[in-house]
């Protein structure tokens, strides 16, 4: 058989995306319990939701991460060795994840021991007491791990990129330093989870959800006490953005710079959401992306360099990170700007267009195919107040968006003047 | 349990399809038989420069990227000592793109002198980013150098040194493609919503036509036992002090593969085990401590390391860790405790099993150490670890003369 290898095969375009949703009932104390059934392992995840529980809600500066991390480090009844013990003989994971507008305690586990984790669980966010002396060994190691992280270049960089952007006393632009996490007390753990945490958070539950399961959430949820109804507090303090376009953090010895380039943006309720994140997959969301093409694959400067958008509950920000061989940095930093700019300048052609398109609807069709990124997908709409259209809309305003409103999109919104510059390295 | 059923076609090339018609997409995963231990010890870091190299257009396919976003695909691979693998992942309507672009760049490349100058400069950049410009970025580097004195396992995948990859030229770039990038030399597999008839029907299509090479026999050297424990002070632009421990332990086949690997969990898997147990919770030496073992096809490095806590002295903690070793040898693991690890390890299993490209590569990848079914037999030879062997594992590979050291040592030693 005789085949012409420089003509692609036919192919289809992506119109559809089916995507199983949450469903949400109410346990007898009220608490909601939002479900997704999916997936043929034998597997859940459960996730307590505890949406008053975020770096936002906190008086104190680590309050949120050290009351959510010190969760799993003992109960009346169990030490924090018997905590972890018990979670490994399950072949389980407890993942405890503080976020800046909410927190959440997460397990993983093969369905058949679901009974004994949703107990564990129940346990951890009901009865903790934060012990005074596994504190303290929390702290030592949080401050070992300061010390290495803060000399990790990229981790530096985004830290300064966030403080620049939101303020450094900001929720969403602080990081916890050596002296906040000196300063914690057990009693400051105590009052976050009593005011934030206790009697306050939603259940998610994905994968093999069978009626089992759900008698054994009712068994172990559903009798606790909760507030008549969970208020939700939102709202947060001015931003407090950095002076000055330039921010450099100097790294004499460094081989790179680590670079950042970022600008403050709407949030995910925006009706220009989705083109914004098309004109963000152009310039630099994927591997075909125009910085890529640039930086990377013409010029050889990098390993990687991309742009994302970063979405809270009540801002968001874009931005662009790489690690550049160190005497580039402004170069690379110019050809930013010049790349912007001719998206606000130039219209995308046909070819480009369509390969975005399809891109990016193939992501979309692809991200939804294990049960815990379905729950992924359901938080991403409803701590949003976003329904389950946003997807839609979302595949939608790829298959029609075309290169004319591209062009306005990013004239809009990406512009050069309203960007910030960190550099962790140097210039030369 | 991942059922599979597999042909080979007459050029050597042997494929294998999974179904799963409850996803709506298709992975297509290539696997080279070919990793940084093949490599000529004045060439290092060739068989992943090399896989730069696979995405810079083929004989027929200017860009081999930009056809494969177009129908909704995307696509990544990686390197390491044994393999090169690369995976597509796209809408399983689109299957034919994948098998067009893959057919092609085994077939031949374009071997375009530009790109060869441009990925070498992205290598020299990844380099730096993951390896020099970070703090411990090297240490596994030169734990494995100190560990290995003669097997290839010595340099590091990215290569020994930065003028490996400077050297390279472009009849390297050929000779390593004629040598290994043959279908001989390759598994292929088709993983998600597809029919066996439809990949039976399209691998002959694309990869048919594409010649045997000549069989690559492989002819590495073997590491002699090591004899006497090796030391190594670094003294580096970190924070913290550090130590990290390497102990020889047997290969990917080896009867006792899983009970190192075992023992490599009880020792620092998780917050339960031991050593994090004893040295982080009850005697506060370290920051944090884990163990894990390297996963290599020949005889691999069962790894422990650890960073330390102000004020507590390297010596100090590698008697430390000693002594939990030591009470391993003594047979003080009994049935639960393992029990344990072996429910970690199996429900670990069955995490990686729900994603579509973890059930293609390991099948690829059981493929080449002979046989696909060892993917489903996995979980038995973990439960088949006994008490006793754990124990005489821990003596036969946690012995001082069969152990390397590196300390990390901050440079600016003040308040450590």
């Amino acid at each position: 058989m005789i085949i012409d290898r420089t003509i692609a095969p036919p192919s289809q375009p992506i119109r559809e995306v089916n995507l199983v949703e949450a469903t949400t009932k109410y346990l007898s104390n009220g608490i909601p319990v939002h479900m997704i059934q999916a997936g043929k392992q034998p597997v859940l995840g459960i996730e307590l939701l505890f949406r008053n529980g975020g770096i936002k809600h906190e008086a104190l500066t680590g309050a949120c991460f050290f009351t959510i991390k010190m969760l799993a480090e003992g109960t009346s009844s169990k030490t924090a060795f018997d905590i972890s013990e018990y979670v490994d003989k399950y072949g389980a994971f407890l993942q405890l994840s503080p976020g800046v507008d909410y927190s959440s305690v997460d397990i993983y586990c093969l369905s058949k021991y679901a009974k004994e984790l949703l107990q564990l669980l129940s346990e951890l966010t009901s009865d903790p007491t934060f012990p005074e002396e596994e504190l303290l060994k929390f702290k030592t190691i949080q401050q070992q791990r300061l010390k290495v992280n803060n000399e990790k270049p990229s981790v530096l960089a985004s830290k300064k990129m966030k403080s620049v952007l939101f303020g450094s006393d900001h929720p969403y632009g602080r990081s916890m330093d050596a002296e906040d996490i000196e300063r914690i007390t057990s009693a400051d753990l105590l009052s976050f989870y009593q005011d934030n945490l206790y009697a306050g958070f939603e259940i998610i539950v994905s994968g093999d959800v069978n009626e089992e399961v759900l008698l054994a959430i009712d068994q172990y949820f559903g009798k606790q006490p909760v507030a008549p109804k969970l208020h939700i507090q939102n709202g947060m303090p001015p931003f407090s953005p950095a002076d000055g376009k330039k921010h450099i953090i100097e790294k004499p010895d460094s081989l790179q710079s680590s670079v950042r380039i970022g600008m403050p943006l709407f949030t995910k309720t925006h009706p220009d959401y989705h083109q914004v994140r098309l004109v963000n997959t152009i310039l630099g969301g994927y591997f075909g992306s125009r910085l890529m093409k640039n930086i990377r694959e013409e010029r050889g400067l990098t390993y990687g360099i991309n742009s994302g958008i970063v979405m809270h509950q009540e801002a968001g920000y874009f931005i662009i990170g790489t690690d550049v061989k160190k005497e580039f940095t402004q170069l690379v930093i110019d050809e930013v700007y010049k790349e912007i700019q001719q998206l606000r300048n130039e219209l995308v052609d046909e070819v480009e267009l369509i390969t975005v398109k399809n891109y990016m609807a193939g992501r979309l069709l692809s991200s939804v195919d294990t049960p815990f990124a379905l729950a992924e997908k359901f938080k991403n709409i409803y701590l949003y107040g976003l329904d389950y259209d946003f997807y839609k809309k979302y595949l939608n305003a790829i298959n029609t968006i075309d290169a004319d409103s591209i062009r306005e999109t990013a004239e809009k919104y990406f512009v050069a003047s309203q960007m910030k510059e960190v550099v962790v390295g140097g210039y030369a | 349990m991942i059922d599979f059923q597999e042909f080979t076609l007459d050029n050597g090339l042997r494929v294998l399809v999974h179904q799963d018609i409850s996803v709506p997409m298709v992975t297509v995963n290539v696997l080279y038989d070919v990793g940084s231990r093949d490599e000529d010890e004045q060439k290092t870091g060739f068989a992943h420069l090399f896989e730069h190299l696979m995405f810079g257009g083929s004989v027929n396919i200017p860009f081999y990227d930009e056809p494969l976003q177009r129908v909704g695909g995307e696509n990544n691979a990686f390197t390491s000592p044994d393999i090169t693998n690369y995976y597509i992942s796209l809408p399983a309507e689109n299957l034919e793109t994948a098998f067009w672009l893959e057919s092609d760049r085994m077939l031949s490349l374009s071997f375009d002198p530009k790109v060869l100058e441009v990925q070498r400069k992205v290598v020299i950049e990844e380099y730096k980013q993951n390896y020099l410009n970070q703090p411990y970025g090297d240490a596994t580097i030169k734990l494995k150098e100190l560990a290995y004195t003669v097997h290839p396992y010595r340099w590091p995948t990215i290569g020994r040194t930065i003028q490996h990859i400077e050297d390279a030229t472009l009849d390297d770039v050929k000779a390593f493609f004629h040598k290994f990038y043959v279908p001989n030399n390759a598994v292929l597999v088709v993983a998600g919503n597809v029919e066996l008839e439809t990949v039976k029907q399209l691998s002959k299509k694309w990869f048919g036509s594409i010649a045997a090479g000549e069989k690559y026999r492989r002819h590495l050297p073997a590491e002699p036992p090591q004899r006497e424990k090796r030391q190594l002070e670094v003294i580096a632009d970190v924070p913290v002090h550090a130590i990290y421990k390497a102990y020889h332990m047997p290969g990917r086949l080896h009867a006792s593969y899983y009970t190192a690997d075992l023992l490599s969990d009880l020792l620092g898997r998780s917050k339960s085990s031991r050593l994090y147990t004893q040295l982080v919770k009850k005697q506060e030496l370290f920051s944090g401590i884990n163990s894990y073992i390297t996963g290599a096809i020949d005889p691999g490095l069962l790894v422990i390391q650890g960073k330390l806590n102000p004020g507590v002295s390297l010596e100090e903690v590698d008697q430390a860790i000693d002594s939990v070793v030591q009470e391993i040898q003594q047979g003080s693991v009994k049935e639960e405790e393992l029990q344990k690890v072996k429910n970690q390890a199996e429900s670990s299993i069955i995490f990686a099993e729900m994603e579509l490209l973890n059930r293609a590569m390991n099948l690829a990848y059981a493929t080449i150490l002979g046989d696909p079914n060892l993917v489903n037999r996995e979980s038995e030879m973990i439960q088949a670890v006994t008490t006793q062997q754990i124990q005489q594992a821990a003596r036969e590979i946690l012995h001082d003369s069969n152990a390397s050291t590196v300390y990390y040592i901050p440079r600016h030693n003040g308040k450590a």
